[in-house]
């Protein structure tokens, strides 16, 4: 598939807060501010309520899953950060899609269901629960949310989800089944007992077309392409560290903001998957291929490592 | 006598039915106004917020804790229903089903 | 459609070469098929789980066999998702002459439906009670069985599950559709796996989806519908590769849309249906009045159907009252994530055969919904196109279009 993909819009809710908060958290190197002492203390409307989020979108239905709730608000961040207004989507609905990953779902809707049922000694599930149960409920529901109404698309798979989510995404526009795709995710660990930050996050990005974006006078955004590493010899089981963290603040000004002219910016984020050190020549070779493909178009890019169990993925991000 | 089951001690009084719907409504069904603010006149679906899904929820809920029966027919449109109106079926169900034990009883 | 096409550059077409399933009317495809066409039911009182304070105790429930407990055994499966998934796989990929070994040169990949797994339950291969413990895991761990799959049967390419409900399982092979024709892949593996247990119909019966007596599609008496179980894969290979003798029929077009109306029920005005369709056809390049049979949703419950009748009737027009129509749910239950590659799976072979099956439970089609609707006895009819319907919770929409290989492409080449 050649079509160009850009990137004008991101919808962000985090234990750092919102996407202004976000980012500066991560540029000063700061920790989650919100905290919760085990489940107790976590408020019922989740994020959206501690972080004070009021959006006229969560009266879509009268219970609504955090994670729905944190869909709908991200969702919405990211059409007004692309500058598409509400009218856009309403005039033309099917024009729009949304595509999701999901790994534990719903699940604080699916405990609640079960301790519900105890209480009545097992003879009645909610019905209201169990509607918003389902892996999709978050996409299902910011779709009713936004009158979004092209593919409606929730998935899920193993280490290299976030790839797979960009790749279906970009399968979506290509195949010109919508001209724009909200994606991401909505997800939630589950809450255990010791405090930690709010255990619940939701990133949305707005992908379009390129000239569809042109032709609406997006604001420049981020053009994103893919450059994958044969590497047949990868076969062995490794495991993935599994939590990433930077080794160090992302500089500022944001990366994506500061890139012009044909420096290249390296961020050199170490070895952040734990992949190992014979993978380190991959991403080198990868890094120098990077190079040369975008050579010669239009200014720097930053190169992320994305692996999978048999093989190593590098997003680029090239300003568009 | 013969033994009471728990939905036959309900005290049948408009208060007391008023007050358990609207416990029903708060944790059964997630209506997120607070019990004290839910009014009688209160439109169940529209004030409420309770929708088709709910509605069927809230009339087995109803049948299994009063031992009533509502049927199709009477459970139809929940968008004309307000709390005031469902606490009366409730009530006149209960009365009516006590009428029928009463004049079974007299049989004996 | 799509940039290669504008550039005159010809994409390669995508047949399906291999079939494989397991479902309540049998262990492997041919059961299945027979069973459709005989008008048999996999229908039954459930056993694998407690019948109390279910509104319903039929489903188009699977007892296992000894040869698939001792399958399970064998290759150390305590999940009945994973057990089903690789019965089914095993058959497809036997189907198609494709040993794991060979695929693990090719670029492929593998992509499946199901709506919850099985996430209510605890993983095992035959207790489908609710948990019982004070702490339970409510979410099933779909990296894992991607995992296990992929490895399983060497897929280095992507490997993912869709999650959109019962739309699941054609959404998948519309994924993997486009894989093959926009994306390189040469084979992709894909359909959809899902189980029954008591949570799910604990669920159903409290949400009124759940007819009181048999799923009864297409009829003035239709008030609900019943759950199944199982797995459909559907070996799609891009057509350079394909060898003649196992090529079932193209498949030519998928769609997608989301009503966006309500969490459960479809939007009335069957415009998210109408979409969906469309969209499939567009892809395929047909014509609404090219189509020969449709494989319907029918799921028998008071709102789909109707629903589903106005798609149709807005869509296809005056073709509407001709096309042969018929429901499988009846027979194997609605298989919820697995549906929709189940009923892929009797769409291919309607195409293969020129036969569709009967539509169980109906005396006589509701006159207010007037389809062709197929029931009493399969019947011959002459197919080049075939398109297959699913509408999930949530709204989310799928449809998928087979065609035969050296049908006539319609007026878009």
């Amino acid at each position: 598939m050649t079509c160009d993909i850009v990137l004008t819009g991101i919808g962000l809710l985090s234990p750092l807060g919102g996407k202004e908060s976000f980012f500066r958290a991560m540029g000063e190197g700061a920790e989650s501010p919100c905290r919760t002492a085990g489940n107790a203390s976590l408020p019922p409307g989740g994020l959206t309520e501690l972080l004070g989020i009021k959006s006229p979108k969560l009266q879509v239905a009268r219970y609504l899953d955090p994670l729905a709730k944190n869909a709908i608000v991200a969702v919405e961040e990211a059409m007004r950060d692309a500058g598409i207004a509400p009218q856009a989507v309403a005039q033309d609905p099917y024009g729009f899609g949304i595509l999701l990953a999901a790994t534990r779902g719903p699940g604080a809707t699916r405990d609640k269901a079960y301790e519900q049922l105890r209480a009545r000694q097992g003879k009645l599930l909610s019905s209201t629960l169990f509607s918003n149960f389902g892996y999709n409920v978050p996409a299902a529901t910011a779709a009713m949310a936004h009158g979004i109404k092209g593919p409606n698309l929730t998935v899920a798979g193993r280490s290299n989800l976030s790839l797979i989510l960009l790749r279906r995404a970009r399968q979506l526009l290509a195949t010109e089944r919508c001209h724009t795709v909200f994606t991401g995710f909505s997800e939630s660990l589950a809450n255990g007992e010791a405090a930690r930050p709010v255990p619940q996050w939701s990133c949305i990005f707005c992908l379009e077309r390129a000239e569809r974006a042109r032709q609406r006078g997006a604001r420049a955004g981020v053009a994103l392409t893919e450059i994958e590493l044969e590497s047949p010899g990868l076969v062995q089981p490794r495991s993935c560290a599994l939590a990433f963290r930077l080794p160090r603040p992302i500089p500022q000004p944001l990366p994506l903001a500061a890139l012009a002219g044909a420096e290249t910016l390296d961020l050199d984020l170490g070895d952040p998957l734990g992949i190992g050190p014979e993978y380190l020549p991959l991403l080198q070779a990868g890094r120098i291929k990077a190079t040369e493909r975008l050579r010669g178009e239009e200014t720097g890019y930053v190169v992320l490592p994305v692996s999978s169990r048999h093989g190593l993925c590098l997003l680029g991000v090239a300003r568009a | 006598m013969s033994h009471q089951s728990e939905s036959e001690q309900h005290v049948a009084d408009k208060e007391t039915i008023v007050k358990e719907l609207k416990k029903i409504l708060v944790e059964d069904l997630f209506v997120s106004i607070p019990e004290g603010e839910i009014k009688l006149e209160d439109s169940l679906s529209s004030d409420l917020g309770v929708d088709s899904v709910g509605w069927v929820e809230l009339v087995t809920i109803l049948e299994e804790k009063y031992g009533i029966e509502i049927t199709g027919d009477e459970a139809a449109s929940e968008n004309l229903w307000t709390l005031d109106r469902l606490s009366g079926l409730v009530l006149a169900k209960i009365a009516a089903r006590r009428g029928e034990r009463v004049v079974s009883e007299g049989h004996g | 459609m799509g940039d290669a096409s504008a550039r005159g550059v010809s994409l390669p077409r995508v047949l399906v070469t291999g079939l494989g399933s397991v479902s309540a009317l049998g262990e492997n495809t041919a059961q299945l098929w027979d069973g459709l066409l005989a008008g048999r039911t996999g229908i039954k009182p459930v056993a694998n789980f407690r019948q109390e304070h279910l509104r319903n105790v039929l489903a188009g429930e699977i007892r296992l066999s000894a040869a698939q407990r001792e399958y399970a055994q064998r290759y150390r499966l305590d999940s009945r998702i994973a057990l089903f998934a690789h019965l089914a796989i095993d058959e497809a990929l036997k189907d198609a002459a494709w040993a794991p070994v060979c695929l693990q040169k090719k670029k492929v990949g593998l992509v499946l439906g199901t709506s919850l797994g099985m996430s209510l339950v605890e993983k095992s291969i035959d207790q489908l009670d609710e948990c019982g413990g004070e702490q339970v895991d409510t979410y099933d761990d779909f990296a894992g069985v991607v995992e296990e799959l992929a490895d399983a049967y060497r897929v280095s390419g992507e490997a993912l599950i869709v999650t959109t409900a019962c739309a699941a399982g054609t959404n998948a092979i519309g994924i993997a559709k486009d894989m093959i024709r926009h994306e390189g892949y040469e084979v992709v593996i894909c359909g959809g796996v899902d189980t029954l247990d008591r949570m799910k119909y604990l669920g159903h019966s409290a949400l009124n989806t759940l007819t009181p007596t048999l799923i009864r599609p297409f009829t003035p008496e239709r008030d609900g519908t019943l759950f199944g179980e199982g797995a459909g894969i559907l070996v799609l290979e891009r057509e350079s590769l394909a060898q003649d003798h196992s090529i079932y029929a193209a498949c030519a077009g998928a769609g997608y849309s989301c009503d966006a109306h309500h969490i459960t029920g479809p939007d009335p005005s069957g415009a998210g249906a109408v979409k969906v369709m469309g969209q499939a056809l567009g892809d395929a390049g047909i014509r609404p009045e090219d189509v020969d049979h449709i494989n319907l949703h029918g799921s028998g419950t008071p709102l789909n159907d109707g629903m589903e009748y106005t798609a149709i009737r807005d869509l296809f027009g005056p073709a509407a009252e001709r096309i042969p129509v018929s429901s499988i749910k009846p027979a194997i239950g609605h298989v919820m994530g697995a549906a929709g590659a189940l009923e892929a799976i009797a769409t291919v072979l309607s195409l293969r055969d020129q036969k569709v099956p009967p539509t169980l439970n109906v005396a006589a089609p509701d006159p207010e919904l007037p389809l062709n609707l197929v029931c009493g006895e399969a019947r011959m009819a002459a197919i080049e196109h075939a398109l297959s319907n699913s509408f999930g919770f949530g709204g989310c929409n799928g449809a998928v279009i087979f065609s035969r290989v050296n049908a006539d492409p319609g007026t878009d080449p």
